[in-house]
């Protein structure tokens, strides 16, 4: 019975020209989104892995110099353009792209595509993301609005329920049967997206197949919390009308106008500090210490102590190894610690910021599903901080090396001029290459988003089971 | 005429009535009251930054002026005298620096604009521009990317969407309530009164605008009359803004279909016009034109600096007296006028390619605007933006003018550095009052 | 006086109205019966000028509904089969914007006296229209026809889902109309109202006006006979007076 159930709501919304149209329009965006998309990610990627290579040759091309003008010569670091950003492209315009990596320095990723146009952007990308968070919920609020309201007005529901088929069993078959119709909607751009999954994607990301369906698993999911819950609400809505407009009214709510006050709230909650604050700590804390009670001079002296002590001679003068170069990696040690304090001071208040829209899944289901969507196709918060990470460990690697050569060989008495070193010790350095979080990594810090769907998901079917009897039949 | 009035009063008596209405005024003012609200707090935020930077300013001035009266027979005193009164500083890693700030306009929080994309401030020196203004303002992508919640986003977003519940049922109501057979039945037109239906909604939407507008100029503390301050700018688009979105509902019921379906239509075109049309436009220009890459300005500057240390110091010299033809005779042993030049180098190497580069990305955005007609929301939101100097234009003329600011600290030092003159106490206080 | 002349119309493939004759002079009621889909509801929209004739002519004090829609609508006043009003409006309002949109809004006190004619009661005049029973909202729809001032009425299926007592009270506020010379023509089911009320009595089948009478030349017996008579009949005989 329930089967009959299903194939008659299917067979009705197939047959429904308004949906014919509006399914069609979803379709030819979802498939222009999805192509063009992918070209404008393999172009931006192309270009990235262009430059990353260009200006990996000139560190290689410097030519003989001292190994610390090398380090200050620096290097480029290139944020990969995750392979799935083209069905999602997240936060991607608004964090920066390469960062430059010198000795003493921690720059900025910089150079965001937002800061690059105008006011147009701030309107989002059409990418697959949009569509299916955005417009198809709208698509499933025409198939189910007057799903009950309209066999309650025109008496047929009075007919099935005297031909004996329970309340529980209507309602699943309507949910399940207005699912087919977002599904066959849906799979067409899951086989496309995932022939276009080329061999470029599978490099620059072994794992994407698996985030890919991951990512299509997450949206099947989301589509079936909206199903139930509009089903939920047309089965108990006045009439047509009123459940069209509370639907809608929920729509407007949940997608558009949540999501901007979510984010805006969290700012206020947990304020964002200055740049000016952030590097001014920084700075201070260099030159005071950590506790504000080891100042640079004493630090300084006391390394000099020990380094003496170490090679059992009373002056620097004495040294078998460059005290500069000692003296140079402390404090750069020094930086980094200092740094990596406030930096993750910073990141711990995006952080936090960021955990109340994942919170807010549990109350609003679009921002559960967005966020997992970001996370899985490698454009979320956490992503751009893996990069910065990345490149800082990088830099910090090729400085560290630069200072130790520094050290041993450049012993004392040699002039600044005269010590140099050339591509044997340039190329001693790896280029720089980032691997792009686990699947199960990103799913581990997504457990909120995952969890509010689920939970989304059993409360609406345990909701629908126990509610579906009192559903009214006049 | 008189038919009209007769319609138009009792039209209003009806939609007074509604509680519906009540609910969704309600809620239209909730949200511009929160957006004047959270825009005046946005621009706080900025201004406090602001003062935070102009404070340290305040503080370095204060240190110089001090340190430009030290007793320079002590040994520790001499490094800040030098760094006050030389203007080579004390040694070559340690300059003065001067902020200058980009001040938000009285009227910069009704629409936040792009200024949360940008740093607020630069500090700047003697050394060279190009690095100095590669910085950035600590923001949260995520909100960003969910854009600010103002006064414009209200105008723009929510109330089309207000318009679309007031227009959409203007004929279906009258139908589906059965009233439409009575109706036809008088003497008056469809028309007309579907023409007195849509005059009152209109004025009522042009009345919530023009009540959203005067709460944000107030409650932002701006004065309407001011000619700066765009307020009938502001209202000129906002009527325009709104009038259209009523033509375009007017259109749909002019299909004469069921409430539901016009509400859908009506919803569907908001889309269209707010949501997929910009991003349609966005999705084509980022795949078909990458944006330059700015880290070659970078290299740029990196690859001129290993060159200035390792040619000859006449290699700096002659291109530094291109530009300079008045320092021509100084002294070229020394390393001061050497070092200083080596800058100046930097920056036109980085300014001609930074030029290149803009202009693509003027080219990029160029382009984006040739479609900005087919989503007025954007067009809207860009001059609103324009209007408030939020927009990116608006940061392209700060960077100028910090620019601009960073050839006066030059000239200031320059002048004295080649001529071999010192900075006196009383150019130190014309620096604070801002060069 | 309302006249149909020879009047047809078509749907496509299906005749709605075919060759229909009728006069309706001042002073007249003229009941048309017949099934769901005789043609009586299309009758009443063809004189509203709420639809086109295929062919044939109607007209009203000799205008030509056709030509001069907004002309005719003059003489015309109407109630439809669901009488529908403003819900957020009281019953004085709906009175008052209905007949306004002729030109000239009674007053006050003249729309509270033609509503008490109608017999609406007092406290019900200020009362909103959502609170209404169908009664009394036909009663508003007789109050906004007066108001017109209109020489003509027509109504369709007025009396469906009335009660017996409310049906009663309609009966008689048309016999009131009459006196004053309004002519006019009703679509019913009801043979015991037309027969009670109306002047002349028409019998309509599949679009065709196949019998038209005096209401005082039958008995009610006699036109239940002819009534189901009528129905039982082939739809293609000739048609007879």
């Amino acid at each position: 019975m329930l089967r009959l159930v299903i194939k008659k709501e299917f067979m009705t919304a197939l047959r429904d020209v308004r949906l014919q149209v509006s399914g069609a329009i979803l379709i030819v965006l979802m498939l222009t989104a999805v192509l063009v998309g992918k070209q404008g990610q393999k172009q931006i990627q192309t270009e990235r892995e262009k430059a990353q290579s260009a200006m990996y040759d000139t560190w290689l091309n410097q030519g003989e110099k001292h190994p610390h003008s090398a380090a200050h010569y620096g290097m480029f670091a290139f944020k990969p353009k995750p392979v799935l950003s083209f069905l999602d492209v997240g936060l991607d315009n608004y964090t920066g792209v390469s960062v430059f990596l010198e000795a003493h320095r921690q720059n900025e990723v910089l150079f965001s595509a937002a800061q690059d146009s105008n006011g147009m952007t701030r309107f989002g990308e059409m990418t697959a993301a949009l569509i299916l968070q955005v417009l198809l919920p709208l698509l499933i609020i025409f198939l189910t609005f007057n799903i009950f309201s309209r066999e309650r007005e025109e008496g047929t529901l009075r007919l099935i329920h005297a031909q004996g088929l329970s309340m529980r069993q209507l309602l699943l078959g309507k949910v399940w049967g207005t699912y087919a119709m977002v599904l066959l909607i849906f799979l067409p751009l899951v086989l496309l997206a995932y022939l276009l999954l080329d061999e470029q994607s599978a490099q620059l990301d072994s794992h994407v197949t698996g985030k890919f369906l991951t990512l299509a698993a997450s949206y099947a999911l989301y589509f079936l919390v909206f199903v139930l819950l509009c089903v939920l609400i047309s089965a108990f809505a006045k009439n047509s009308g009123v459940s069209l407009l509370s639907l809608l009214g929920l729509w407007i709510v949940a997608c558009i106008v949540l999501p901007k006050a979510t984010s805006n709230l969290a700012d206020k909650v947990y304020p964002t500090p200055s740049q000016f604050e952030f590097r001014s700590t920084i700075e201070e804390k260099v030159e005071n210490g950590i506790d504000g009670h080891n100042p640079y001079d004493a630090r300084l002296a006391s390394l000099r102590e020990a380094t003496l002590d170490q090679y059992g001679v009373g002056t620097i003068e004495e040294l078998p190894v460059n005290w500069s170069g000692i003296a140079m990696q402390a404090g750069e040690e020094y930086t980094d610690q200092v740094y990596d304090h406030e930096f993750s001071k910073v990141e711990q208040i995006f952080h936090q910021q960021n955990r109340v829209s994942e919170w807010a899944g549990f109350l609003n289901p679009y921002l559960a599903v967005r966020n997992l969507s970001m996370a899985l196709a490698g454009t979320d918060f956490r992503h751009h901080v893996a990069f910065a990470r990345a490149a800082e460990d990088y830099r910090r690697a090729f400085v560290k090396k630069m200072n130790k050569d520094m050290e041993v060989n450049h012993t004392p008495g040699i002039a600044f001029g005269d010590y140099n070193v050339g591509e044997e010790m340039w190329s001693s350095i790896a280029p720089f290459a980032y691997e792009l979080p686990r699947t199960a990594t990103i799913l581990g810090q997504e457990w909120r988003s995952l969890a509010a769907l689920s939970l989304w998901l059993v409360a609406l079917f345990l909701g629908s089971f126990v509610l579906a009897p009192k559903i009214p039949k006049l | 005429m008189k038919i009209l009035m007769h319609i138009l009063s009792f039209e209003w008596k009806i939609l007074w009535r509604s509680q519906t209405l009540k609910v969704l005024l309600l809620v239209i003012l909730g949200a511009g009251l929160y957006g004047i609200y959270f825009g005046k707090f946005e621009v706080e935020k900025q201004q406090a930054r602001i003062a935070e930077v102009q404070a340290e300013q305040r503080q370095r001035f204060d240190s110089l002026l001090v340190w430009a009266q030290l007793d320079t027979t002590l040994e520790a005193n001499r490094a800040k005298y030098a760094r006050a009164l030389m203007p080579s500083g004390s040694d070559y890693r340690t300059h003065s620096n001067y902020t200058v700030v980009n001040t938000p306009s009285a009227t910069a929080g009704l629409c936040l604009g792009q200024r949360d994309l940008y740093p607020v401030y630069y500090n700047l020196n003697i050394t060279d521009f190009a690095r100095k203004v590669n910085t950035g303002e600590l923001a949260n992508p995520m909100k960003l990317l969910t854009g600010n919640f103002d006064l414009s986003y209200v105008i723009v977003f929510l109330l089309p969407l207000l318009i679309i519940s007031l227009f959409y049922n203007l004929y279906s109501v009258e139908k589906e309530g059965g009233t439409l057979p009575l109706l036809r039945a008088q003497t008056v037109s469809l028309f007309t009164l579907l023409l007195g239906k849509s005059i009152i909604r209109l004025f009522l939407i042009w009345g919530v605008g023009a009540i959203l507008l005067l709460l944000g100029f107030l409650l932002q503390g701006v004065p309407l009359a001011a000619t700066e301050s765009g307020f009938f700018r502001w209202l000129g688009i906002l009527l325009a803004y709104t009038t259209l979105w009523a033509l375009v509902m007017v259109g749909v019921v002019a299909l004469r279909r069921s409430s539901a379906l016009s509400a859908m239509l009506g919803l569907g075109l908001w889309l269209v016009f707010t949501l997929i049309t910009p991003a349609l436009i966005n999705l084509s220009v980022s795949a078909a034109q990458p944006l330059p890459n700015r880290a070659e300005v970078i290299h740029a500057v990196r690859t001129q600096n290993d060159k200035n240390w390792e040619m000859p110091k006449s290699y700096v010299l002659n291109q530094f007296y291109a530009a300079y033809p008045e320092y021509a005779e100084v002294d070229t042993t020394e390393f001061y006028p050497w070092y200083y030049a080596t800058f100046t180098v930097l920056d036109q190497e980085a300014q001609a390619l930074k030029a290149v580069i803009d202009e693509q990305v003027q080219e990029r955005n160029a382009q984006m605007a040739r479609w900005e007609w087919l989503a007025p929301a954007a067009w809207v939101h860009e001059r609103l933006a324009g209007l408030c100097h939020t927009d990116r234009q608006s940061q392209m003329a700060f960077l100028k003018e910090a620019q601009a600011y960073h050839e006066k600290i030059k000239d200031f030092y320059f002048a004295r550095l080649y001529e071999g003159a010192s900075i006196t106490l009383e150019d130190l206080r014309k620096l604070e009052r801002g060069l | 006086m309302l006249e149909a002349q020879n009047l047809t119309k078509q749907y496509g493939d299906f005749t709605a109205l075919e060759g229909l004759n009728l006069q309706v002079n001042p002073g007249d009621i003229y009941c048309l019966l017949g099934a769901n889909g005789a043609g009586k509801t299309t009758t009443i929209n063809l004189f509203m000028g709420f639809i086109a004739p295929t062919s044939g002519q109607v007209k009203v004090n000799g205008i030509a509904v056709t030509t001069a829609s907004d002309a005719t609508k003059k003489h015309l006043a109407y109630i439809p089969e669901n009488l529908n009003l403003y819900g957020n409006l009281t019953g004085l309002e709906n009175l008052q914007f209905f007949a306004g949109l002729g030109g000239d809004k009674p007053g006050k006190a003249k729309s509270q006296d033609l509503l008490r004619s109608v017999g609406l009661a007092e406290n019900a005049i200020t009362k909103r229209v959502s609170q209404y029973s169908k009664g009394m909202r036909q009663k508003v729809g007789i109050a906004i026809a007066k108001a017109k001032k209109a020489d003509h009425l027509l109504l369709d299926e007025p009396t469906s889902g009335l009660d017996p007592q409310a049906s009663n009270e309609f009966a008689q506020l048309l016999q009131d109309m009459r006196e004053k010379e309004v002519g006019i023509l009703m679509a019913t089911h009801d043979l015991f109202r037309a027969k009670e009320s109306g002047t002349h009595i028409g019998i309509m089948k599949a679009g065709k006006l196949v019998h038209s009478l005096e209401s005082d030349d039958i008995t009610l017996m006699e036109l239940e006979q002819l009534y189901l008579e009528t129905m039982k009949a082939d739809p293609h005989a000739a048609v007879s007076h």
